[in-house]
């Protein structure tokens, strides 16, 4: 087994995409690769067989043609609240901490959790392609390193050194990051500038760095792969069809990604771009970390009312999971979400939601479409998706799905006219949800979907016309 | 008094930090001069400026701007932006690019969160470099209250050395 590592100078130096690029460029080369990042912090998690990872690292295991496991991301950080995080430990919820109790955690079984994942992996797979976090020379946290050096040295990994152009400086990064590591800087094979959007000079650089160059890959514009975090979420244009209220505890980002694909046009919608509520023809309120919180959020920004106003003037309204919830007539905790209380949603759709243990849903679906309303016209077409949330929800409304959830056959969701809502996330994946939005705001639906596999492929010869591919081959 | 250079990436928020120090420094009663970088050509302006003011404030991008620094006889001090991650290279690369020369102090910008988590760092490159930390800034976006948490964010004796004047 050999393993490559790609980390960065800075944060967003672009390491999950040439990470995604190597993967598929080594298994089309007839490797069998393995992505690998020990701790990931992100909203975004990806369901497997028994749990969750950081969708980055699903979606590399999907340019490199395999099933995502738990070992490929062991350590998954969800923000929960502020300084708060649910931590994900091989798939599987652990506990909620604040940053004291996780650095303690790490120190004490951060180290054996990588290591034993990373074991697993190398008994399997030709090459693993490892993605560190952050910058390698914190040296403030050197000592508790699990992300970066740790895994590299465990692995015997030749690194790769990246840095975003376009955060300037670029010979300074290189330079002090190399010179902080210290005796690890023989760790790094070479480096490679990301996110150009002109021509580089890099050959002084290889003089006072002493590394090859190994490529300067381009800016690639509208590159269409889901959104790692909350911190790219952008707002492009003047003109959209749907807004997605951006609740503080939002999470599954990547929910929206299929409507972008499918020719709609998405907005995320702020405290500071509040009046396009009237504005969008499909309103969506997101999953949550916390529907309470969030709901109460939306009360104080008086948003609840704009939304009302939304559904009886007939716009399409969506609420995804703790979206749906909060769709309802009421809300109850018993102290499992957050304090023991009961309080009003948002009276949209004839359900209620309690909060009554701890229990989580953590599930893949497979289920068709029933509902009445704008997805009257698609029933009997099948849909796919995965379930995580806490809280039950019964209704006396219409349901949108029939699901199998292990083994079961429930219904899921409920639906009233053109408002409706589901526990089912990655439902914009289907493309005949997707249909009944565009025929509902009457939009035209004969726009040609892309795949993410072609956009693997895209990112992968991009890649691979702007690097040495063969000095970064010699390093396995 | 002491002329200053503050040289960071771009984007690590050196022009606030100098505006702050600029409406400090004149709320003191000092004659304070920032020259724009479009004046750097300009020997008769510098000239001019180093004549009229107590005290020339200027910003560096690259490390080639330090020729400034010599110029006008400025000590640099290094800016570092930690919100976007490995700010002790950047410190660091800075400082060991230039030879340590004129670098009389590290600056932290944007940081959110507990400062403990940094001191084993801060000390790390202090012992290495020789070079006193300035302070931690928070990450702050309304110039007013930059100008007051800038002011409690800095060591007023290292910064008072550094501007051979009280803060």
């Amino acid at each position: 087994m050999s393993a490559i590592a790609i980390h960065g100078t800075t944060s967003n130096a672009g390491k999950t995409i040439i990470a995604t690029a190597l993967c598929r460029i080594f298994n089309d080369k007839g490797y069998r690769v393995a992505p690998f990042k020990s701790q990931n912090m992100s909203l975004n998690s990806y369901v497997i067989p028994g749990g969750e990872i950081a969708r980055a690292q699903a979606l590399q295991a999907h340019a490199a043609r395999i099933e995502p496991t738990a070992d490929m991301n062991p350590i998954l950080l969800k923000p929960k609240a502020e300084h708060v995080s649910q931590v994900v430990i091989r798939g599987r919820p652990y506990a909620d901490m604040n940053v004291k109790e996780y650095h303690d955690f790490v120190e004490r079984q951060g180290r054996e959790i990588v290591k034993t994942s990373l074991k697993n992996l190398s008994s399997e797979y030709d090459l693993i392609i490892m993605e560190g976090a952050g910058s390698p020379a914190e040296i403030n946290i050197l000592q508790r390193d699990i992300v970066n050096v740790y895994p590299a040295k465990l692995a015997k990994a030749k690194c790769i050194l990246v840095h975003n152009i376009e955060y300037g400086s670029t010979l300074v990064y290189l330079f002090g990051t190399l010179k902080l590591l210290d005796t690890e800087r023989e760790l790094y094979r070479g480096i490679i500038l990301n996110n150009s959007r002109g021509t580089v000079d890099t050959v002084e650089l290889e003089h006072i760095l002493k590394k090859p160059v190994f490529g300067v890959v381009p800016h690639i514009e509208d590159l269409h792969l889901p959104e790692e975090d909350s911190l790219s979420l952008k707002n492009h244009d003047e003109h959209f069809d749907v807004g997605v209220i951006r609740l503080p505890h939002m999470s599954n980002f990547t929910d929206f990604d299929a409507l972008k694909l499918g020719g709609l046009k998405v907005r995320y919608i702020s405290i500071s771009t509040e009046s396009e509520i009237k504005r969008a023809s499909v309103l969506i309120i997101p999953g949550t970390k916390n529907t309470i919180l969030d709901l109460k959020w939306l009360r104080e920004q008086g948003w609840d009312h704009a939304i009302v106003q939304a559904a009886n003037d007939g716009r399409v309204i969506i609420g995804i999971c703790g979206g749906y919830q909060m769709l309802g007539k009421r809300i109850i905790d018993s102290g499992f979400e957050n304090n023991r209380e009961e309080i009003e949603g948002l009276g949209l759709l004839d359900v209620v939601t309690r909060f009554d243990s701890y229990t989580k849903i953590t599930e893949r679906i497979k289920g068709t479409i029933i509902g009445a309303g704008i997805l009257e016209e698609f029933q009997g077409e099948k849909i796919t998706g995965y379930e995580i949330h806490t809280g039950q929800t019964s209704t006396s409304a219409k349901p949108c799905f029939i699901i199998n959830r292990g083994g079961k056959t429930i219904q899921d969701g409920a639906i009233n006219g053109s408002v409706f809502g589901t526990y089912v996330h990655g439902i914009f994946d289907n493309p005949p949800i997707r249909k009944a939005l565009l025929k509902a705001i009457q939009k035209p639906s004969n726009i040609i979907e892309r795949d993410l596999d072609d956009e693997i492929d895209r990112l992968a010869s991009i890649f691979s016309a702007s690097v040495d591919l063969e000095k970064i081959e010699a390093l396995i | 008094m002491n002329n200053l250079m503050f040289l960071g990436a771009k984007s690590c928020g050196k022009s606030t930090i100098m505006n702050s120090l600029h409406r400090l420094l004149s709320e003191s009663g000092y004659r304070v001069f920032t020259l724009d970088k479009r004046d750097y050509t300009s020997i008769e302006m510098i000239g001019q400026s180093l004549c009229k003011y107590d005290c020339i404030l200027i910003e560096g991008d690259e490390l080639t701007d330090v020729k400034i620094a010599d110029m006008v006889d400025a000590s640099v001090v290094l800016v570092g932006d930690i919100e976007r991650g490995g700010v002790f290279a950047v410190l660091y690369g800075m400082y060991a690019l230039l030879n340590g020369q004129r670098v009389s102090g590290f600056l932290i910008n944007k940081f959110r969160g507990d400062d403990a988590i940094l001191m084993s760092g801060l000390k790390f490159l202090e012992e290495k470099t020789g070079v006193p930390f300035l302070g931690i800034i928070p990450h702050i976006s309304d110039m007013d209250d930059f100008i007051e948490v800038f002011r409690g964010a800095v060591e007023p004796d290292v910064m008072s050395q550094i501007l051979g004047v009280n803060l």
